[in-house]
Order: structure tokens, then C-alpha cells, then sequence
């Protein structure tokens, strides 16, 4: 048996070693904040094919402020919604000045207190108010980055999404190129189940060939088809989210019904077959030829001509749900924000203007194709790659997403009502009932919450004199 | 002849101790040897100059692995616990809500799911890991000239680490091209994207699993080469055939080393993580949300570390638990009589 000293002394040695261990642990010491040298700015900036152009900016930048040392590096990208780089890097203070970042993301890094909000900096620097420096932003990008009555960035880039269809396989088809012509209007989802009907071909063991489309591949989601119908997920009055409307019940059962007539794992098969997991950007399968239609973004344009530059094809609107129906879209994008530590120093906040800002902006999207959020240069035809004006054309229909600190946690039950759909696992019924009980609880920590007048609302300023509205 | 004849018998001829309490009484006086002190101690004692010259020595040898131990689990354990116990996205000051994270923990229907799958894996993944490893140490213990190759090449997968492992696996079932699913087909199985069917999804993982059953079967290796050729001989003049032999001499004598095994094996499928992280991100319909995967988005994607250390305290517990049901019924079949020397 232990005796009592013998315990006391094992607890004394355990507790010293805690300690020991907790200080070796907590003493670092790495300037933050003010303490960072205020000419130096360190960056998190874009990655991969991105890289070019943004060294374009940088040199732009030091051009005009070479007192300023800018030290570029890549931040990791988890995909969405996985903050653990900016999480440990803020903690063990080696966090950047300023970071890139999903704007997605803003409304919940700011409120897990992970983002430094910039109104002090306009205040001081703009001599404006926050509200009207951000106007030279699209609203919907600015609201994004808006959380509790202040600003946490600086918008970049914006996309909006079209059907884009390969013209030979169109041709094969048969159909009628007025019905592809965005000038007449989007196409109806009953017109595109009437093609798919003909068009698609599966082998002897039932394995599809060629798919005609899959409202679930690449940018379509069941959260867009939500959006698509009008479905709004959140209560600005009553403080909840909503993902168990009669409006969210009856896309879902739509939904449900789609993927049960496309036979889910044979699209799935037909998916990891021709476009597995992890595959290389030039690897899709409507690159190789195998699907007629796919939604995607303006991405997909500098992709093909990189990757597939002789393929013909061709880009229109959305489907949507009746004739009569206006052409519906909806827009994601980045951003500029500083995390906590960062040395929010003048030079740190001219980096960022530019960057986000109209030079920067003019110099950075021609390159990426991607569409400027900067309402100067959204104007300026120069300002992006003229191959997708398509996309630009469709800002005025453009809905976003819902500035929430539980962007992440809609997203995953979104993704795991969708999936539940195409397993069968649950009625539609009980996957949108699940939803909102995996979500609405966790908003409840951050009610009262106010989110902008017209939130996730196309822009109504957004009439651009100078550009070809459909 | 049962195997603990087998022993008693061989015992003396060998040296070998053949009791218990006897093979731990040498296996201790080893260091008490060491300090010029063999014979045993009396309770209260003033240590000798030396003595506490050798402790502060030993102390020193080990104090990497106290102070690491006290870094990166003791540390880590409680700060784990006291975050437990409070709401904290890892930026604000936490605030203190008490055991509210653990009741959340209790009814959210996510955790079960995740519970459920990694106890799936647990009982799938771990008797077949054992098996496989056990298969994989037998075949590396053969008699033969170019045993080395052999064991090299058996053990070669497990080298590769299991995030690469994963890439790799990807293509192995692709639909279409992929050998796993070119197999299947061979039994009629349409092409079927195994990573996408809840059904098949956690088996791939599995599967995979095995490939890393090198590293387990080199431990069973050590056990084997451990069990003394004699009592083999013995059991042949004996007429046992093969089979009797490993059911009487090799699988008794093998049980601490099969306690090993297991405790490592039960251990490692409640932190599956890298596997699903990287192949399926959970998915097909939560099929692969492993427990691990749950808390890290609860961390990482949601901002609740105060809810995810909950998470990893109950995992703790719960392992702590298993590891000590596993011990107690250890008594019943593990056998420490025999030790080459």
C-alpha cells in the first residue's frame, strides 16, 4: 500500500513536473502586436498558380512604398472551413500581419475572436467612416466581412457560377442552340432532365459512359439549389437558423428525387472513375469529354485554357426552376484580414488597401480570372480577364452566403443533409429536422445577432452602366 | 502432454525459471544487482553516498522522457481537462460553464454516430489486425536461407507512413481501374465507387489497416524467437503434430506479447484519423466520421475547443477503461511462465 507521504510526495513531483513542463510550454517569446516591427509585413498569401500574379501586386506595392519590407509565404489551405494553420500559428504568436482568407470564413473567425477588426484603422488612416469606405466595395462582399457592428477585412475577388456545356456533345445531342443561348433566358431543370433522358449511355454492367449532368458535381450542391429556390436559412428577428422550413422540406424532396432518378451510385462510380479524389485540375470529367453540362465557376475558364485549350465549349445560365423564372446565381470569394497579433501598423494597412483595392485589384484578376469586388474596377474592363464577362454579367443575380459565426457547422449539415439524401439513409423529413438540430443550438451562443440590412441579397445597386446585362 | 507440461517438463532442463513469482524475482534483482546492493532492502533506509550518486545518475538518464512525458501528455492531459470544463474557441478568455460540454457531448446525435463507427472499426479492424500480424510474424519466422528478404519485404508496407498509404489506397479503388475493384469484378461486383457506399467505406479502411500489420507482427517475431526451440522438440518426440504444437506451445506462450498487440491495436483504432481525414473527410454520409475526426472539426472547423477537449477527456476515460477491463481479463489467459534466456 501507498502511505500517505509516499502519495503526497508522488503528488508534489507530479505537480512540479506539470509546472515545469506548462512553463517550458508557455514561455515564448515572439513579438506580436505592437511590438513587430511596423516597416516589415508579413503575409499569408495565395498559393499554387495564383503565386505569379500576386507577385505582380507585391512588386506594384513596393514600387510605391519601398520603405516597406513585405515577406510573403504560403499559408496551408485545409479547405473549407478548417482553421487549424491560422488557429496555432495566432497562438504560438507566429501568426501573419495579414492573411488571405475564404470570406466564407469572416463572420466566424471573427467570432472566435481570431480577427482584428480594421474600423479603428480606416477611422485613423481614411479619416471616413467604416461604413462609407466599405462602400466602395459590392455590398454582399463588404457584408461578409462584417460581424458585430464592425469590419474584419478587406474584400478580394468574387465568382458567380455558370452552366458551362461542351458544343460537340451538344451538337451529338441534338439540341437546339437557342435553348443554349443565355440570351434567350435559362434553360429549365425540366429541359435538362428531357436531354438527359436521350443523351446518357451506360455500358453493358450498368456504369455510365456519358452523363448529361449532375446537380451535385463541382459548384452544385444542394446548399445552391436551396439558395437557387429562394430558401433563407436564418431568422434575422427571432435569432434561428431555419434549415427545417417547408421551403428547405420541399427542395430537399426534390433533391431526393434527382438522385434517385440519376441511380446515385452510378454517378458516384462514374465520378471516382473519371475524376477520383484528390485528381489533378486538368483530370474532370467534363474536361475529357464524358459530361455534357457542369456548373462551375470562372476558375474553370483559366483551367481549360491551361489545361484543355481545344475543347469547345460554351457557357449559359443556371437552370432554374419555370420558364418564366429571372436567371438566379450566387457568388463566394476572398479576402484580406489581419489576425489577432498582427502588428496592425500603417504599413500592414497600406498593403492591405492596395492589395484589396483598386490597383491591386486591376493587377491581380486578369490574371486568375476571377472577378474584382472593387466597384471601380468591376467597371473597368481591363480590370479582369475579358473570357469571363459571362460571369461579370451575372453579378446583378448574384446571392451570397449568410454572414453567420456558424458558417462552417450550416455547411456540414448542409453536406450531410445531401449526402443522407443520396444514401437514402433518411427521409427528407428527418435529414432537414437533423440540420437545424445540429445547428441551431450552437447559434443560440452568439444570439442577439443583427446581420446587414439585405444580407445574402443580390446587390441592388448593382447596375453597371458600362457592361452587357442579359 | 498439454503445453504447461510441456513447460514444467522443459523447465529445469533449461534454466528457465518455471514459476511466476520466480521469473519476476530475477527479472528485479537485475538492477539491485547493478547498484552492488543484491540482496533485498530494508524498508527504511538512509541511501548511501552512491546510491544517491546512481539515483541522481538514473534521474538524469531519464529526465528526457519525464520532461517529455510532463510536456507533451501530463501538461496537455490537464489543460485538456480544466479547457473541458469551459466554453473557448482558443482566442477569448474561456468562460467557465462547468460540465455542460460533457452533457452536450451525452446527446448530440453527431457523437453517437462517430462512436458508432470507431467501434465498428475497433472490433473489425483490430482481431483481423492480429491475425494478419500474427499470419505475417509466422511466415517471417520460417527456417529458411532468405528469411531476410522475406521479412523485409513483409515488413516494407508498413514503412510507408499512412497518410501516403492513403493516396496510394485511393487508386487502388477506383471504380474502374483500380485492382481492388478489378478483383471484385472478377465475382461479378458492378463498378461501384467502394469509398462512396457507406457499406464499403470503413471496410476499405480496414483493409488498408492491414497493411501496416508489419510493424505488430515484428513484436509477435520477437515474441516467437522468444519461445524456446527445445520445448518444440520436446512436443515432436512428444508426436504432436504442427497444429497441436501452435495451439499448445506457440499461442500460450505468445499471450503477453498478443496482450501487447492488442493493447496497442485497441488503442490506435480509437484514434483512426489520418485515413479518413484524407480519403473521405467523414463521408459518405458520416459512414467514416471516426471519433478523432469529429473532435478535430469541432477544434478546427467549429471554434469549440472547450467542447472538443470534453470530447478527448471522455476518450481518455474511456480507453483508460478498455485498457484496464483488457488487463483484468488478461489474468485469466495471459502466461508469463516462459522466457528465453
Amino acid at each position: 500500500m501507498i502511505d500517505r507521504r509516499t502519495l503526497l510526495r508522488a503528488l508534489g513531483a507530479g505537480a512540479s513536473v506539470t509546472i515545469a513542463g506548462g512553463s517550458i510550454v508557455g514561455c515564448t517569446n515572439r513579438p506580436v502586436g505592437e511590438e513587430r516591427d511596423p516597416d516589415t509585413v508579413r503575409v499569408w498569401g495565395v498559393s499554387n498558380s495564383f503565386e505569379e500574379t500576386q507577385s505582380a501586386v507585391l512588386e506594384a506595392f513596393t514600387e510605391q512604398h519601398p520603405d516597406i519590407k513585405v515577406n510573403v509565404s504560403v499559408a496551408p489551405d485545409n479547405g473549407a472551413g478548417d482553421n487549424s494553420p491560422v488557429i496555432t500559428a495566432v497562438r504560438g504568436r507566429t501568426g501573419p500581419d495579414m492573411f488571405w482568407m475564404d470570406r466564407f470564413n469572416g463572420a466566424q473567425y471573427a467570432s472566435l475572436g481570431l480577427l482584428e477588426p480594421i474600423d479603428s484603422l480606416i477611422e485613423e488612416y481614411e479619416n471616413v467612416s467604416p461604413d462609407e469606405f466599405m462602400s466602395n466595395w459590392i455590398k454582399f462582399a463588404a457584408d461578409e466581412l462584417f460581424y458585430d457592428g464592425q469590419y474584419y477585412g478587406l474584400p478580394l475577388d468574387t465568382d458567380t457560377r455558370a452552366l458551362f456545356y461542351n458544343k460537340d456533345l451538344a451538337e451529338e445531342a441534338g439540341i437546339d442552340p437557342a435553348l443554349l443561348d443565355p440570351a434567350n433566358g435559362p434553360m429549365t431543370i425540366d429541359q435538362m432532365w428531357e436531354i438527359n433522358d436521350s443523351f446518357n449511355i451506360q455500358d453493358s454492367r450498368g456504369t455510365y459512359e456519358r452523363l448529361t449532368w449532375i446537380p451535385w458535381d463541382d459548384q452544385g450542391s444542394m446548399l445552391m439549389w436551396a439558395y437557387a429556390n429562394g430558401v433563407t436559412m436564418f431568422d434575422n428577428q427571432s435569432c434561428n437558423v431555419t434549415l427545417d422550413s417547408n421551403e428547405m422540406l420541399s427542395v430537399a424532396k426534390m433533391y431526393a428525387d434527382w438522385a434517385d432518378r440519376l441511380d446515385f451510385p452510378r454517378v458516384d462510380a462514374f465520378k471516382a472513375t473519371y475524376q477520383p479524389p484528390n485528381a489533378p485540375p486538368s483530370q474532370t470529367s467534363f474536361f475529357s469529354g464524358r459530361q455534357l453540362f457542369q456548373i462551375s465557376v470562372p476558375d474553370s475558364v483559366g483551367s481549360l485554357k491551361k489545361y484543355k485549350p481545344d475543347l469547345r465549349y460554351g457557357l449559359t445560365h443556371l437552370p432554374v426552376a419555370t420558364s418564366d423564372s429571372e436567371p438566379f446565381n450566387w457568388a463566394g470569394g476572398f479576402s484580406f484580414a489581419m489576425p489577432k497579433g498582427s502588428s496592425m501598423s500603417k504599413s500592414a494597412w497600406e498593403l492591405m488597401k492596395f492589395y484589396a483595392g483598386y490597383e491591386g485589384q486591376k493587377i491581380y484578376m486578369p490574371g486568375i480570372a476571377k472577378i474584382p469586388t472593387y466597384i471601380k474596377a468591376i467597371k473597368d474592363r481591363e480590370a479582369y480577364d475579358p473570357a469571363i464577362q459571362f460571369f461579370v454579367d451575372q453579378m446583378p443575380y448574384a446571392q451570397s452566403r449568410l454572414p453567420l459565426p456558424v458558417g462552417t457547422k450550416i455547411w456540414d449539415a448542409m453536406f450531410t443533409m445531401q449526402d443522407s439524401l443520396h444514401q437514402k439513409s433518411q427521409t427528407p423529413e428527418d435529414a432537414v429536422r437533423i440540420a437545424q438540430e445540429y445547428v441551431n443550438p450552437t447559434m443560440q451562443q452568439f444570439c442577439p445577432i443583427q446581420l446587414p440590412e439585405g444580407f445574402g441579397e443580390p446587390d441592388p445597386n448593382f447596375l453597371l452602366e458600362d457592361t452587357d446585362l442579359m | 502432454m498439454s503445453a504447461s507440461d510441456a513447460v514444467t517438463a522443459d523447465a529445469p532442463r533449461t534454466g528457465i525459471s518455471s514459476s511466476g513469482p520466480a521469473a519476476d524475482h530475477t527479472a528485479r534483482s537485475g538492477p539491485r544487482a547493478q547498484n552492488g546492493n543484491g540482496g533485498g532492502r530494508p524498508a527504511k533506509r538512509k541511501l548511501t553516498g552512491r546510491e544517491k550518486r546512481n539515483l541522481r545518475m538514473g534521474l538524469l538518464f531519464i529526465s528526457p522522457w519525464m520532461i517529455g512525458v510532463a510536456v507533451f501528455v501530463i501538461y496537455p492531459l490537464i489543460y485538456s481537462f480544466v479547457i473541458s470544463l469551459t466554453q473557448y474557441s482558443g482566442m477569448q478568455s474561456p468562460t467557465f460553464i462547468g460540465f455542460q460540454n460533457y452533457i452536450a457531448a451525452f446527446v448530440d446525435p453527431m457523437l453517437h454516430t462517430s462512436v458508432g463507427n470507431t467501434v465498428y472499426y475497433m472490433l473489425l479492424a483490430v482481431p483481423i489486425g492480429m491475425v494478419v500480424a500474427l499470419l505475417l510474424a509466422l511466415a517471417m519466422n520460417r527456417n529458411v536461407r532468405e528469411v531476410a528478404i522475406y521479412r523485409t519485404l513483409l515488413y516494407l508496407p508498413s514503412l510507408i507512413p499512412m497518410f501516403a498509404m492513403s493516396f496510394i489506397f485511393i487508386v487502388f479503388v477506383n471504380p474502374q481501374y483500380g485492382i481492388v475493384n478489378q478483383f471484385l469484378g472478377l465475382f461479378g461486383m458492378p463498378d461501384t465507387n467502394l469509398l462512396g457506399e457507406p457499406r464499403y467505406a470503413k471496410i476499405v479502411m480496414i483493409v488498408m489497416a492491414q497493411l501496416g500489420a508489419g510493424n505488430a507482427a515484428l513484436i509477435y517475431l520477437a515474441g516467437l524467437r522468444n519461445i524456446p526451440e527445445t520445448l518444440y522438440e520436446a512436443a515432436r518426440i512428444d508426436g504432436a503434430s504442427r497444429f497441436r504444437q501452435f495451439i499448445a506451445i506457440t499461442v500460450p506462450l505468445l499471450t503477453p506479447t498478443i496482450l501487447f498487440n492488442l493493447i496497442t491495436g485497441v488503442s490506435g483504432a480509437m484514434m483512426v484519423f489520418t485515413e479518413a481525414f484524407i480519403m473521405t473527410n467523414g463521408g459518405p454520409d458520416n459512414s467514416t466520421l471516426f471519433y478523432m475526426l469529429y473532435l478535430y472539426r469541432n477544434a478546427f472547423s467549429y471554434g469549440q475547443l472547450g467542447f472538443a477537449s470534453a470530447l478527448a477527456v471522455l476518450l481518455f476515460l474511456f480507453g483508460m477503461l478498455l485498457a484496464g477491463l483488457i488487463y483484468w481479463l488478461s489474468r485469466r489467459f495471459v502466461n508469463y511462465d516462459v522466457s528465453a534466456g
